[in-house]
Parts: structure tokens; C-alpha cells; sequence
């Protein structure tokens, strides 16, 4: 909780950013006044050494607008990195007070007068959603995207986040060239179509002139195309596309398929946009908005047809249906994204696969099918932690996975046949849950070796949340004099350079947990020695606690760092549900859906509720400039 | 000289089928036509990158003469020794804030700082901003080619971005040869976008823009401006006669590149570097930029003879333990030196490839000059001393006669770091982009003219 004295530094801030003009440093302000003093002869706008800007963050405010920035500061003032030793010193109780400062300003912020619900930029669908919503618009499951150029990813890290997704002239050619295939399949020119295609609501028959046929298919094809009904004009406009055809001398379905392919080309298909009201206040969405954001969040697709109903009957929004559309569609089998998608991506292992080099000779066993079939297993075990509504614990120590007949063998697990993933249960513990997978052990490993550096910054990072701030300025990863020397193993080599305390603040928690995974080689394989060493997979957190492998480091997360998976799978689901970073004002939010997360045993299908009925999922705001971001330190890998 | 080149034109004009005109082709103008105003054909610009730096030592010229000219070459660049006339080589050029394996990639045509959190490069590209200036007139503004990637951090957005049309807005890059000559000489589409649809989807862009946010309207912009890429590719290709056998130039057969990506990575990578070829004499486009791989690239160069390793854990050459977080586990060395020399010999592989392309456009000859003395080429890294991970003395050729403005043949020997923004600039401003400062430069670069 927050103490009256730091609501006093937070109001005495306030009240000193409101008569100051942006950007200049406060003499009232003991904290400005230290920062101007120690450090900005190096990090003002002008020099900003290191990349790092102080002045123009110390204008960002509330300070949270820049939290990991200020983060690193923190760290580098506690460990005395910062300032560098050459130059002039704070006295310990300057040092002292501008820690307490920043440490008001950043970690006891106060949230409760923060009404922003933020903002969902336009964007273009990602790959994977233009293909499923390819495939439910049109009934046919084509998959054109294979030659589209990749997605490629920032440090963001899902690839629905509108700032890395990118509509250049080489994807718009890719894009008119898959609509053309996609308008061929779906409107045969010498027979009739299916009967259960989703397009053809009316064919033209005794019943039914063309023109009134052609009619009704644009008019719901439209609809489900732009996820909204379209504008009179627009109706009229690609109706007209249809009639010029005709006029042209084309058939009929010559005619709707480029009606049909007009409407794909459209910018209401390929962006997700949603419209901006006229004001400032923040406003709520509309229903065919939300069910936009619903489906992309649970199914990465468009709507489905009772989607669009309850939008067009404008009770969407209704808490009770709204809910009860949630548990409909996690039931779906499309809801299988938020495994092989959401979970994919956060975790990392989506980008297994491109990381091992397949080799006949040297690994036959490593094979294309192998590698699908462990980011089978992951995606389905969170999938199925969500649609059966299992507590977020169970993603650490579920005995629960899926296999196939291959990875059966990979885990050495008796009576799986065929190529079909089925669920099966662990009888051996150190497979347990998601550090006993496959999928997650390799991409965290390079080829060949382990990292446990690499172990440790994922669980830290990545699961967590909590990640190491980037090394100090002038360390490198690991200094030359130890790296080579030949003698030491590598934990013994590790070991020397974390003895440099400003190494050690960070080492002392990322090498335990990625150590207490080494009993699992560069590809997950069980294995008792490394390199003729037996391989010792004990370990202390800082906290004191011992453990030893993967069943220790099951048992250390759950007790003492549940909370802070549980804040991260928040963050990560909301970022995801959003389609954008997170940003200070979203803290609000986060904290409501801890709250009643937390109360309900961190239940997944709670989470997914709660994501739905938060203020930035159902709200928004309009955006005058893009957000005030100072730049970041350490991004140099 | 000139007969040959009639030749060339001849067996082009017969491959066409007919005598049609080709409107962009302007070096194609018949002999008599340049007696009367003999005209340079217009400059071309094109960038090649390649990751992971060089060993120390690995790009100085082993003798150099006292006016600076370029005598010999070391022995991991001779293959370039036969253009030693058509090349600069340069010390201590520098990157002033690109840094590493993405930062470094994401800002070496910018000049800028990059920032992962807000996805800039803190500048548009030169070689996007020549595109916008020259581009108007040619079938593609410019070329954005890059080798598929392989291994870690092939879908990483820094280290796969060297051009950026904007400060936030990295241009998309096409790794498939077929596609790439396609957009280049086969119509557009014959499916069902045609001209109406553009203008009823431009229509319905432009409304929308008016009621999204005023932060979302760029967004737009970027569908709108890749529609008009597209509008205008078929413009061109009603001006254009089937050109799928033109690909023909002295010396040079081109067909069609085969489907997908050619297993062998020369061949792959020749192909790309004809493509570039291509595009620049058929006067498709004038720009043109190729990643020879992606800013980190974890490839194994074990198809050439005696290399192990991959090509990132072999830059980090000093190490040999075969331990480190660059290693594959598989591979160590025995002392540092047979490690730098299998680095050295990936690095005198890719100049070999680019001794090919230098080659092929020495021997295009375009009636005043050939298309090599008719262009620049920067070829180079990001990165200096592999090992070391720094931006300085970054290993950069420049190649090309700059239409005549270049004096080559010569070293650069500059004393301290010497921004690379000063040959961008110098670029920029040869190729008509009437600037006169880019990013820290404030002056071109002299020593392309003359000593340093």
C-alpha cells in the first residue's frame, strides 16, 4: 500500500509538473534537481550517451510512461554503475533520496486517476488471420499465404501488434494474386456451387432472377467481408462491379467473382479498423467492433454468423450474452489459436523449427514432423488449460500433454501409435508440465548445446515477467580472460563472472533456474552427464530457497513466483487481446483482472472473462499523437 | 565496341519477337540518336550487405601506392583484383549510432538510431529516398531483395531491414527469385482487379481515412500507396509488350528463375544478383538493394571446403573453445588463426560473388559507358571486426563510375572514423535528391573524387 509519504511525493510531483513547462528540470524537485546534477551532462537530448535520454524521459510524464527505462536507472544507481566512477559522485544521502524519488515515482505510482482505455490502431491482419478468415468467409480452406513475404517481428513480441505489421506494394500483389485464386475456387465457372458453401445464400433460379440472386450473395458476402454491414454507397458501388461485369458481355459467375474479389481487395477486409468517434472522452466500441476484437482475440478469425446477429440486434454488449458468448466460443475448436497462436508466441515456441538445422546424417531423428508435432503438444496442453478451465498452475506441473506417435518415442513413452496427437498423462515427473516440453527446451537452446543463460532469461523474462535489466554498460557478456580459458566448465566460467557483483544482482537468479534444466540437452532429451561432467542441476534463488531440477524448479515457481506469472499472462493475453503493447495507463486494468483472477484460484477461463470485460477491451479513446516514448537502453544485440 | 552492343540489341529485339518500342529502355536509343546528344544514361544505385563483419586485417590492401592507388589486393579479396579499376576500398568508415547484429543491419542506409519499442530506424533509407526522387519514372521504384534467411533470428525485424521507405516503415523484401522477375517483365495480374475495382477500393480507402484516427491515417496512406504500386505496374504492363525473353544481354542468357529457392546458395545468390543486373539495364528500376543475408546470420558455409561452424560463431573468431553462446556445440577449433581463416574464407566467398556482379555489369555495355561505370555500389557490413562487435572501420567497397564522377581505383585511407552518412549523401545528391545534409552528415563525402 501506498504511505502518506509518497502520496505526498507523488502530489508534490504533480503539482510541480503542472507550473513547469515541459521538459525543464524543477528546483523544488529534490529528485530533478539530483538527476540534473549527476547525470544529465551525458544523457541531456543532445548527447543522450548510450542511446540514453534523460531529459526528454524526465518530459514523458507521469515518469511510468517510461517504466523500464527508469527501471534500468534504478538498477544502475543501486549497483553504482551509474554515474561512472570518473565522474562526480551523489553523497550516499543524495543517492538515497533520489532512489526513494524514483522509486515513489515508478514502483507506488498511484494508478486511480489514470482513465485511459487506450487505443487499437488500424492494422492489416496478420498472415494467420488473413488465412482463417479466408477459410470461414468462404467455407474452403486454401492456404494462400505460403509465398506472402514473413511477418516479421520487433521486440513487441506477437506479430499482431499494429506497429510491425506492414502493407508494402510486394504484399498488395501477393494479396490481388490470393484473391484471384480465392474467387476461383469459390465461384466455380461450369457448375454450381456447393451447397454448403457460406457464400451462396441465393442461386439464381425459377425463383429468383440474377440480379436479385447476385444481390443477396454481395450484399452478406459484404457483411461478413468488411465484419460490418456495408454503407448504402458502398452497397450500391459493388453491386455496380457485378453489373458492369454483366454488361460487359461476362456470365453471372464471372460477374460475382468480381464482385467477390473486389470486396477482398477492399481496405474494410484487409485492414481491421475500427472509427473514431467525435470526441475526447473515451467511448465504447459498437457491437459489430467488439465482435471483431472478440473473434480476433479467441479465434484469430473473423466472427461467425451468431456473432453478427447479436451485433445486428446491438446485444453483444449485454454482460450476460456476453459472457455466454465467450464460453461458446473457447468451446470451438477455432479457439485452438490461442495455443498454436497466443500461447506460441509468448512463449516462444512458434519459432521452433527454423532453429535447428535438419540433418539426416548427423540427427535422422530430427525431423519436420518431429518439430510440429512438439508445438502440437504446447499449443494443445494451454489450449486445453483454457477450454477446460484448469488453474494457471497446471501449466507448471500438469501431467497431462499430448503426443503422437513420434514424440511418443522422442519422450519414451510406450502404447501411442499413428501420426494423430492424443492426451496422454506422465507417469515420470521431471516431465511434468511445461518445463518438461520439448517444444520450449529447444528454442531456448542453440543448436547442439544448451544455454542455461538462455533458460534463465526465458523463465525470467518471457514466463515471468520479471526480466534482468540489459548487463551494465562496460561488462561484456562473459570478459575475455575467463571466456578463454579452457580449464573451467562453463557453470565454473559463469560462476567467476557472476562473482562481479554488478553480474551477480541478475546472475544470482538467471543461472539457478536455467541450471535446474540442464538434465535436458539442446532438444529436451534426458540426459545424466554433459560433455563427460555429470551435471549438477542444483541451485539457490537469492531468496535462499534450494532446489534441484526441473521437479525443484516446478515446486520454487509455483511457491514463490505464481504471482508473478499469473501478472503476466494477464499482461501478455491482454496484449494479445489488444493488438498492442501495453502502456502505463493499461496498470488499472491489469490489477482488476489480477484481483478477481487471483480470488477464483487463477481459473483460465476467469482470465479470459475478465480480458473481455476490461475497460481497454471494450472502450476506447482517440489518439492525438503516438505515445511519448523515450528511447530504450541496451537494444544493441 | 559499339558493334557489339547493335549486336546485343539485335538478338534482344529478335528474343522480344517483334521491333516493339520500349518506352523505359533508354539506353536502347539507336546510335544515331546518341551521335546527335550523346547522353549518359541515367545513374543507378545499388547496396549489398553482408552480416557479421570481417577479421581484422581482412580488408586492407596488401600494397598500395603513394597517391593511394590500389595496387594489390589481399589475397581474401582477390577476386576483386580484376575491377581494382572500378573500385574504391575504404578505412575507418563508421557508423555513427548503428551498433550490433539488428541495430547496426536496421540503420546502415539510415544514418540513424534504432529503437526496437517504436520499430524506427530514425530516418528513412538513401536508397528509399532516391526511390521516391527517381522512381516515378520506372516500372518498380526500387528493387528490396533479400537471401532467404536461416537459422535464429530469421524472422527478427532489425536484422532483416536495411531500407525503410520511413522512419518507421520498413520496406518489404522479396526472397524469391521468380517473383522478382515477374514483377519486373510479366504483366500484372489478369485476374479480377482491374482498373474499376482500384478505383472503387481507392474510393472506399479515402473515405475510411476520414473517419479513422488521425494516428491510424497513415496506415491507410500505406494501403493506399501500395494500391498505387500496383496501378501503376499496370500501366506499364499495357505499354508492354511480353517481355518473358528479354532477359538476354551480352554475355548474359536470363530465363525465367525456377520456382521457389534454388537449393544451392551461389547459384541462389547469383540469381539475385542478376536480378539486380537485370532490373537495372532493362531501366525497370534504378535502385536496387540486396541482403546477401540477415544481420545475424547463423549459415553454414560448410559446402566450401575446410569451413566448420557457422558464420556468426566463426566472426567471434578470438573464441575457439567452441563453447560459447555463438557455438553450435558441434564445432571447435584448434587455434585462433585456423578459425579466422575459415571466417576469412566466407568473407572472400561473398567477394567473390560480388566480383561476379561487378563482371556482369562491366560487360553491359549501354553506348557511352557501361552499366558498371553507369551506377554505385555500396558493398559492405555493419559491423568492423567481427569479433570485436564494433561500427568501426566497417568493411565497405564502393564500387561504380558514378556516371564519370568517380575517381576510382584508390584506397581510402581515412585517419579517424569517417561517416558512412557522407557517402550516402554524396549518393543522394548524384542522383538528382536535391539535398545537403543527411543524418550526421553535413558534407558529401570528398574522397570519391580525390584524395583523402
Amino acid at each position: 500500500m501506498i504511505n502518506s509519504k509518497q502520496v505526498k511525493s507523488v502530489l508534490l510531483a504533480a503539482a510541480t509538473w503542472l507550473c513547469l513547462p515541459n521538459g525543464v528540470s524543477a528546483v523544488e524537485q529534490p529528485g530533478l534537481v539530483l538527476i540534473e546534477n549527476y547525470c544529465l551532462d551525458c544523457h541531456d537530448s543532445d548527447s543522450q550517451k548510450g542511446e540514453v535520454d534523460l531529459e526528454a524521459a524526465l518530459g514523458a510524464k507521469p515518469l511510468v510512461k517510461n517504466m523500464d527505462l527508469w527501471r534500468t536507472v534504478i538498477s544502475r544507481i543501486e549497483n553504482g554503475d551509474m554515474p561512472p566512477k570518473k565522474k562526480p559522485q551523489p553523497k550516499p544521502e543524495e543517492k538515497e533520496r533520489l532512489l526513494n524519488w524514483l522509486d515513489s515515482e515508478i514502483n507506488h505510482f498511484d494508478y486511480s486517476q489514470v482513465d485511459n482505455p487506450g487505443y487499437e490502431p488500424v492494422r492489416r491482419l496478420t498472415h494467420i488471420e488473413f488465412s482463417n478468415t479466408l477459410r470461414d468467409l468462404l467455407g474452403l480452406d486454401l492456404n494462400l499465404v505460403a509465398d506472402f513475404p514473413i511477418d516479421l517481428s520487433g521486440t513487441s513480441g506477437f506479430e499482431n501488434s499494429a506497429n510491425t505489421l506492414f502493407l508494402q506494394p510486394i504484399l498488395m500483389e501477393r494479396y490481388l494474386s490470393a484473391v484471384d485464386k480465392a474467387v476461383e475456387a469459390t465461384v466455380p465457372l461450369d457448375s454450381k456451387p456447393s451447397a454448403d458453401s457460406p457464400v451462396f445464400v441465393a442461386w439464381p433460379s425459377g425463383k429468383i432472377t440474377e440480379r436479385e440472386a447476385a444481390r443477396k450473395i454481395i450484399d452478406r458476402f459484404m457483411l461478413r467481408a468488411f465484419r460490418r454491414p456495408p454503407t448504402e454507397d458502398e452497397a450500391k458501388e459493388f453491386q455496380g462491379v457485378y453489373a458492369r461485369s454483366r454488361k460487359a458481355g461476362e456470365s453471372f459467375e464471372m460477374a460475382i467473382r468480381r464482385a467477390l474479389g473486389a470486396a477482398l481487395v477492399s481496405p474494410a477486409f484487409l485492414l481491421k479498423s475500427e472509427i473514431a468517434q467525435d470526441t475526447d472522452e473515451s467511448y465504447q466500441l459498437s457491437d459489430y467492433e467488439l465482435a471483431c476484437r472478440l473473434s480476433y482475440y479467441l479465434w484469430a478469425s473473423m466472427p461467425d454468423d451468431e456473432l453478427f446477429q447479436l451485433a445486428a440486434e446491438k446485444r453483444l454488449a449485454k454482460p450476460g450474452v456476453l459472457a455466454e458468448q465467450v464460453t461458446r466460443m473457447l468451446a470451438d475448436p477455432k479457439a485452438g489459436t490461442l495455443g498454436s497462436v497466443f500461447a506460441a508466441q509468448w512463449l516462444g515456441f512458434d519459432a521452433l523449427g527454423v532453429r535447428v538445422r535438419l540433418d539426416p546424417i548427423d540427427n535422422p531423428w530430427c525431423t519436420d514432423t518431429l518439430m510440429a508435432a512438439m508445438k502440437k503438444e504446447s499449443a494443445m496442453v494451454f489450449t486445453a488449460l483454457v477450454r477446460e478451465n484448469r488453474p494457471l498452475k497446471n501449466l507448471i506441473d500438469s501431467k497431462n500433454t499430448f503426443v503422437n506417435e513420434e514424440l511418443a518415442k522422442f519422450y519414451k513413452l510406450k502404447g501411442v501409435e499413428g501420426m494423430a496427437m492424443r492426451r496422454v498423462s506422465h507417469t515420470d515427473k521431471r516431465r511434468y508440465g511445461l518445463f518438461g516440453q520439448a517444444s520450449v527446451l529447444a528454442v531456448t537452446s542453440s543448436p547442439h548445446r544448451t544455454s542455461p543463460i538462455r533458460r534463465g532469461e526465458w523463465i525470467l523474462n518471457s514466463l515471468l515477467g520479471t526480466p534482468p535489466p540489459p548487463p551494465p554498460p562496460d561488462v561484456g557478456e562473459l570478459d575475455e580472460e575467463i571466456e578463454e580459458s579452457r580449464k573451467l566448465s562453463f557453470r565454473q566460467k559463469l560462476e567467476m563472472h557472476s562473482k562481479d557483483p554488478r553480474c551477480n544482482s541478475c546472475h544470482c537468479e538467471m543461472d539457478p533456474l536455467g541450471f535446474s534444466l540442464e538434465n535436458y540437452d539442446w532438444f529436451g532429451r534426458w540426459r545424466t552427464k554433459s560433455r563427460g561432467r555429470t551435471i549438477d542441476a542444483k541451485g539457490k534463488l537469492p531468496s535462499g530457497t534450494e532446489f534441484e531440477g526441473p521437479v525443484g524448479l516446478r515446486k520454487v515457481i509455483l511457491a514463490e513466483k505464481l504471482d508473478d506469472l499469473a501478472r503476466q499472462v494477464i499482461r501478455k493475453m491482454l496484449s494479445y487481446a489488444l493488438g498492442r503493447q501495453l502502456e502505463y495507463y493499461d496498470e488499472p486494468a491489469v490489477r482488476k483482472i489480477l484481483a478477481t483472477f487471483e480470488k477464483d484460484g487463477y481459473r483460465m477461463q476467469t482470465l479470459v472473462h475478465e480480458v473481455v470485460k476490461s475497460y481497454p477491451f471494450q472502450f476506447r479513446k482517440n489518439r492525438v499523437e503516438p505515445d511519448n516514448e523515450s528511447k530504450e537502453v541496451g537494444n544493441n544485440g | 565496341m559499339a558493334k557489339s552492343w547493335q549486336i546485343s540489341r539485335r538478338t534482344v529485339l529478335r528474343a522480344v519477337g517483334a521491333a516493339v518500342s520500349l518506352p523505359w529502355l533508354e539506353a536502347m536509343q539507336p546510335l544515331s540518336a546518341l551521335a546527335v546528344t550523346p547522353k549518359r544514361p541515367k545513374l543507378r544505385v545499388g547496396y549489398l550487405y553482408f552480416p557479421n563483419g570481417v577479421a581484422k586485417g581482412g580488408w586492407e590492401p596488401e600494397k598500395v601506392g603513394g597517391d593511394g592507388e590500389l595496387l594489390k589486393l589481399n589475397k581474401w579479396m582477390k577476386d576483386l583484383e580484376p575491377f581494382k579499376e572500378d573500385i574504391l576500398v575504404a578505412r575507418n568508415i563508421w557508423t555513427p549510432r548503428g551498433n550490433g547484429h539488428g541495430a547496426g543491419t536496421a540503420t546502415w542506409l539510415t544514418g540513424g538510431s534504432y529503437s526496437g519499442s517504436r520499430v524506427s530506424a530514425g530516418g528513412a533509407s538513401v536508397d528509399q529516398i532516391i526511390a521516391r526522387q527517381v522512381g516515378k519514372d520506372t516500372m518498380l521504384p526500387s528493387l528490396d531483395m533479400s537471401m532467404k534467411g536461416e537459422g535464429y533470428f530469421s524472422n527478427s525485424l532489425p536484422r532483416n531491414t536495411i531500407s525503410w521507405v520511413g522512419e518507421k516503415l520498413p520496406a518489404t523484401r522479396d526472397t524469391n527469385p521468380r517473383t522478382i522477375y515477374d514483377r519486373m517483365f510479366r504483366k500484372a495480374s489478369d485476374g479480377v482487379t482491374d482498373k474499376g475495382v482500384i478505383d472503387l477500393v481507392n474510393g472506399q480507402a479515402r473515405s475510411l481515412k476520414r473517419r479513422v484516427g488521425r494516428i491510424d491515417q497513415q496506415k491507410i496512406d500505406e494501403y493506399l500507396e501500395s494500391l498505387r504500386s500496383v496501378e501503376r505496374r499496370m500501366e506499364f504492363a499495357e505499354k508492354q509488350a511480353d517481355k518473358s525473353a528479354l532477359g538476354q544481354v551480352k554475355g548474359m542468357e536470363f530465363k525465367r528463375p525456377q520456382l521457389g529457392i534454388p537449393d544451392n546458395h551461389e547459384d541462389y545468390m547469383r540469381t539475385m544478383m542478376d536480378l539486380m543486373v537485370l532490373g537495372f539495364w532493362s531501366g525497370a528500376t534504378r535502385v536496387g538493394s540486396l541482403m546477401l543475408d540477415h544481420g545475424q546470420s547463423n549459415r553454414y558455409f560448410d559446402f566450401i571446403d575446410g569451413v566448420r561452424g557457422t558464420w556468426h560463431a566463426l566472426s567471434h573468431y578470438r573464441d575457439i573453445s567452441g563453447k560459447s553462446e555463438d557455438d553450435d556445440g558441434i564445432n571447435s577449433w584448434k587455434t585462433v588463426s585456423q578459425k579466422r581463416d575459415m571466417y576469412n574464407v566466407i568473407t572472400a566467398w561473398h567477394n567473390r560473388q560480388f566480383a561476379y556482379m561487378l563482371g556482369k555489369m562491366k560487360s553491359i555495355d549501354e553506348g557511352n559507358g557501361t552499366l558498371l561505370e553507369n551506377s554505385m555500389l555500396l558493398y559492405g557490413s555493419s559491423l568492423g571486426d567481427g569479433h570485436a562487435h564494433g561500427e568501426e572501420n566497417l568493411p565497405v567497397v564502393f564500387a561504380g563510375g558514378g556516371g564519370g564522377t568517380i575517381k576510382n581505383g584508390r584506397f581510402l585511407k581515412y585517419r579517424k572514423n569517417y561517416s558512412l552518412s557522407k557517402y550516402h549523401l554524396a549518393t543522394m545528391q548524384r542522383m538528382g535528391v536535391g539535398v545537403e545534409e543527411f543524418a550526421d552528415a553535413e558534407s558529401p563525402m570528398s574522397g570519391l573524387t580525390k584524395g583523402v
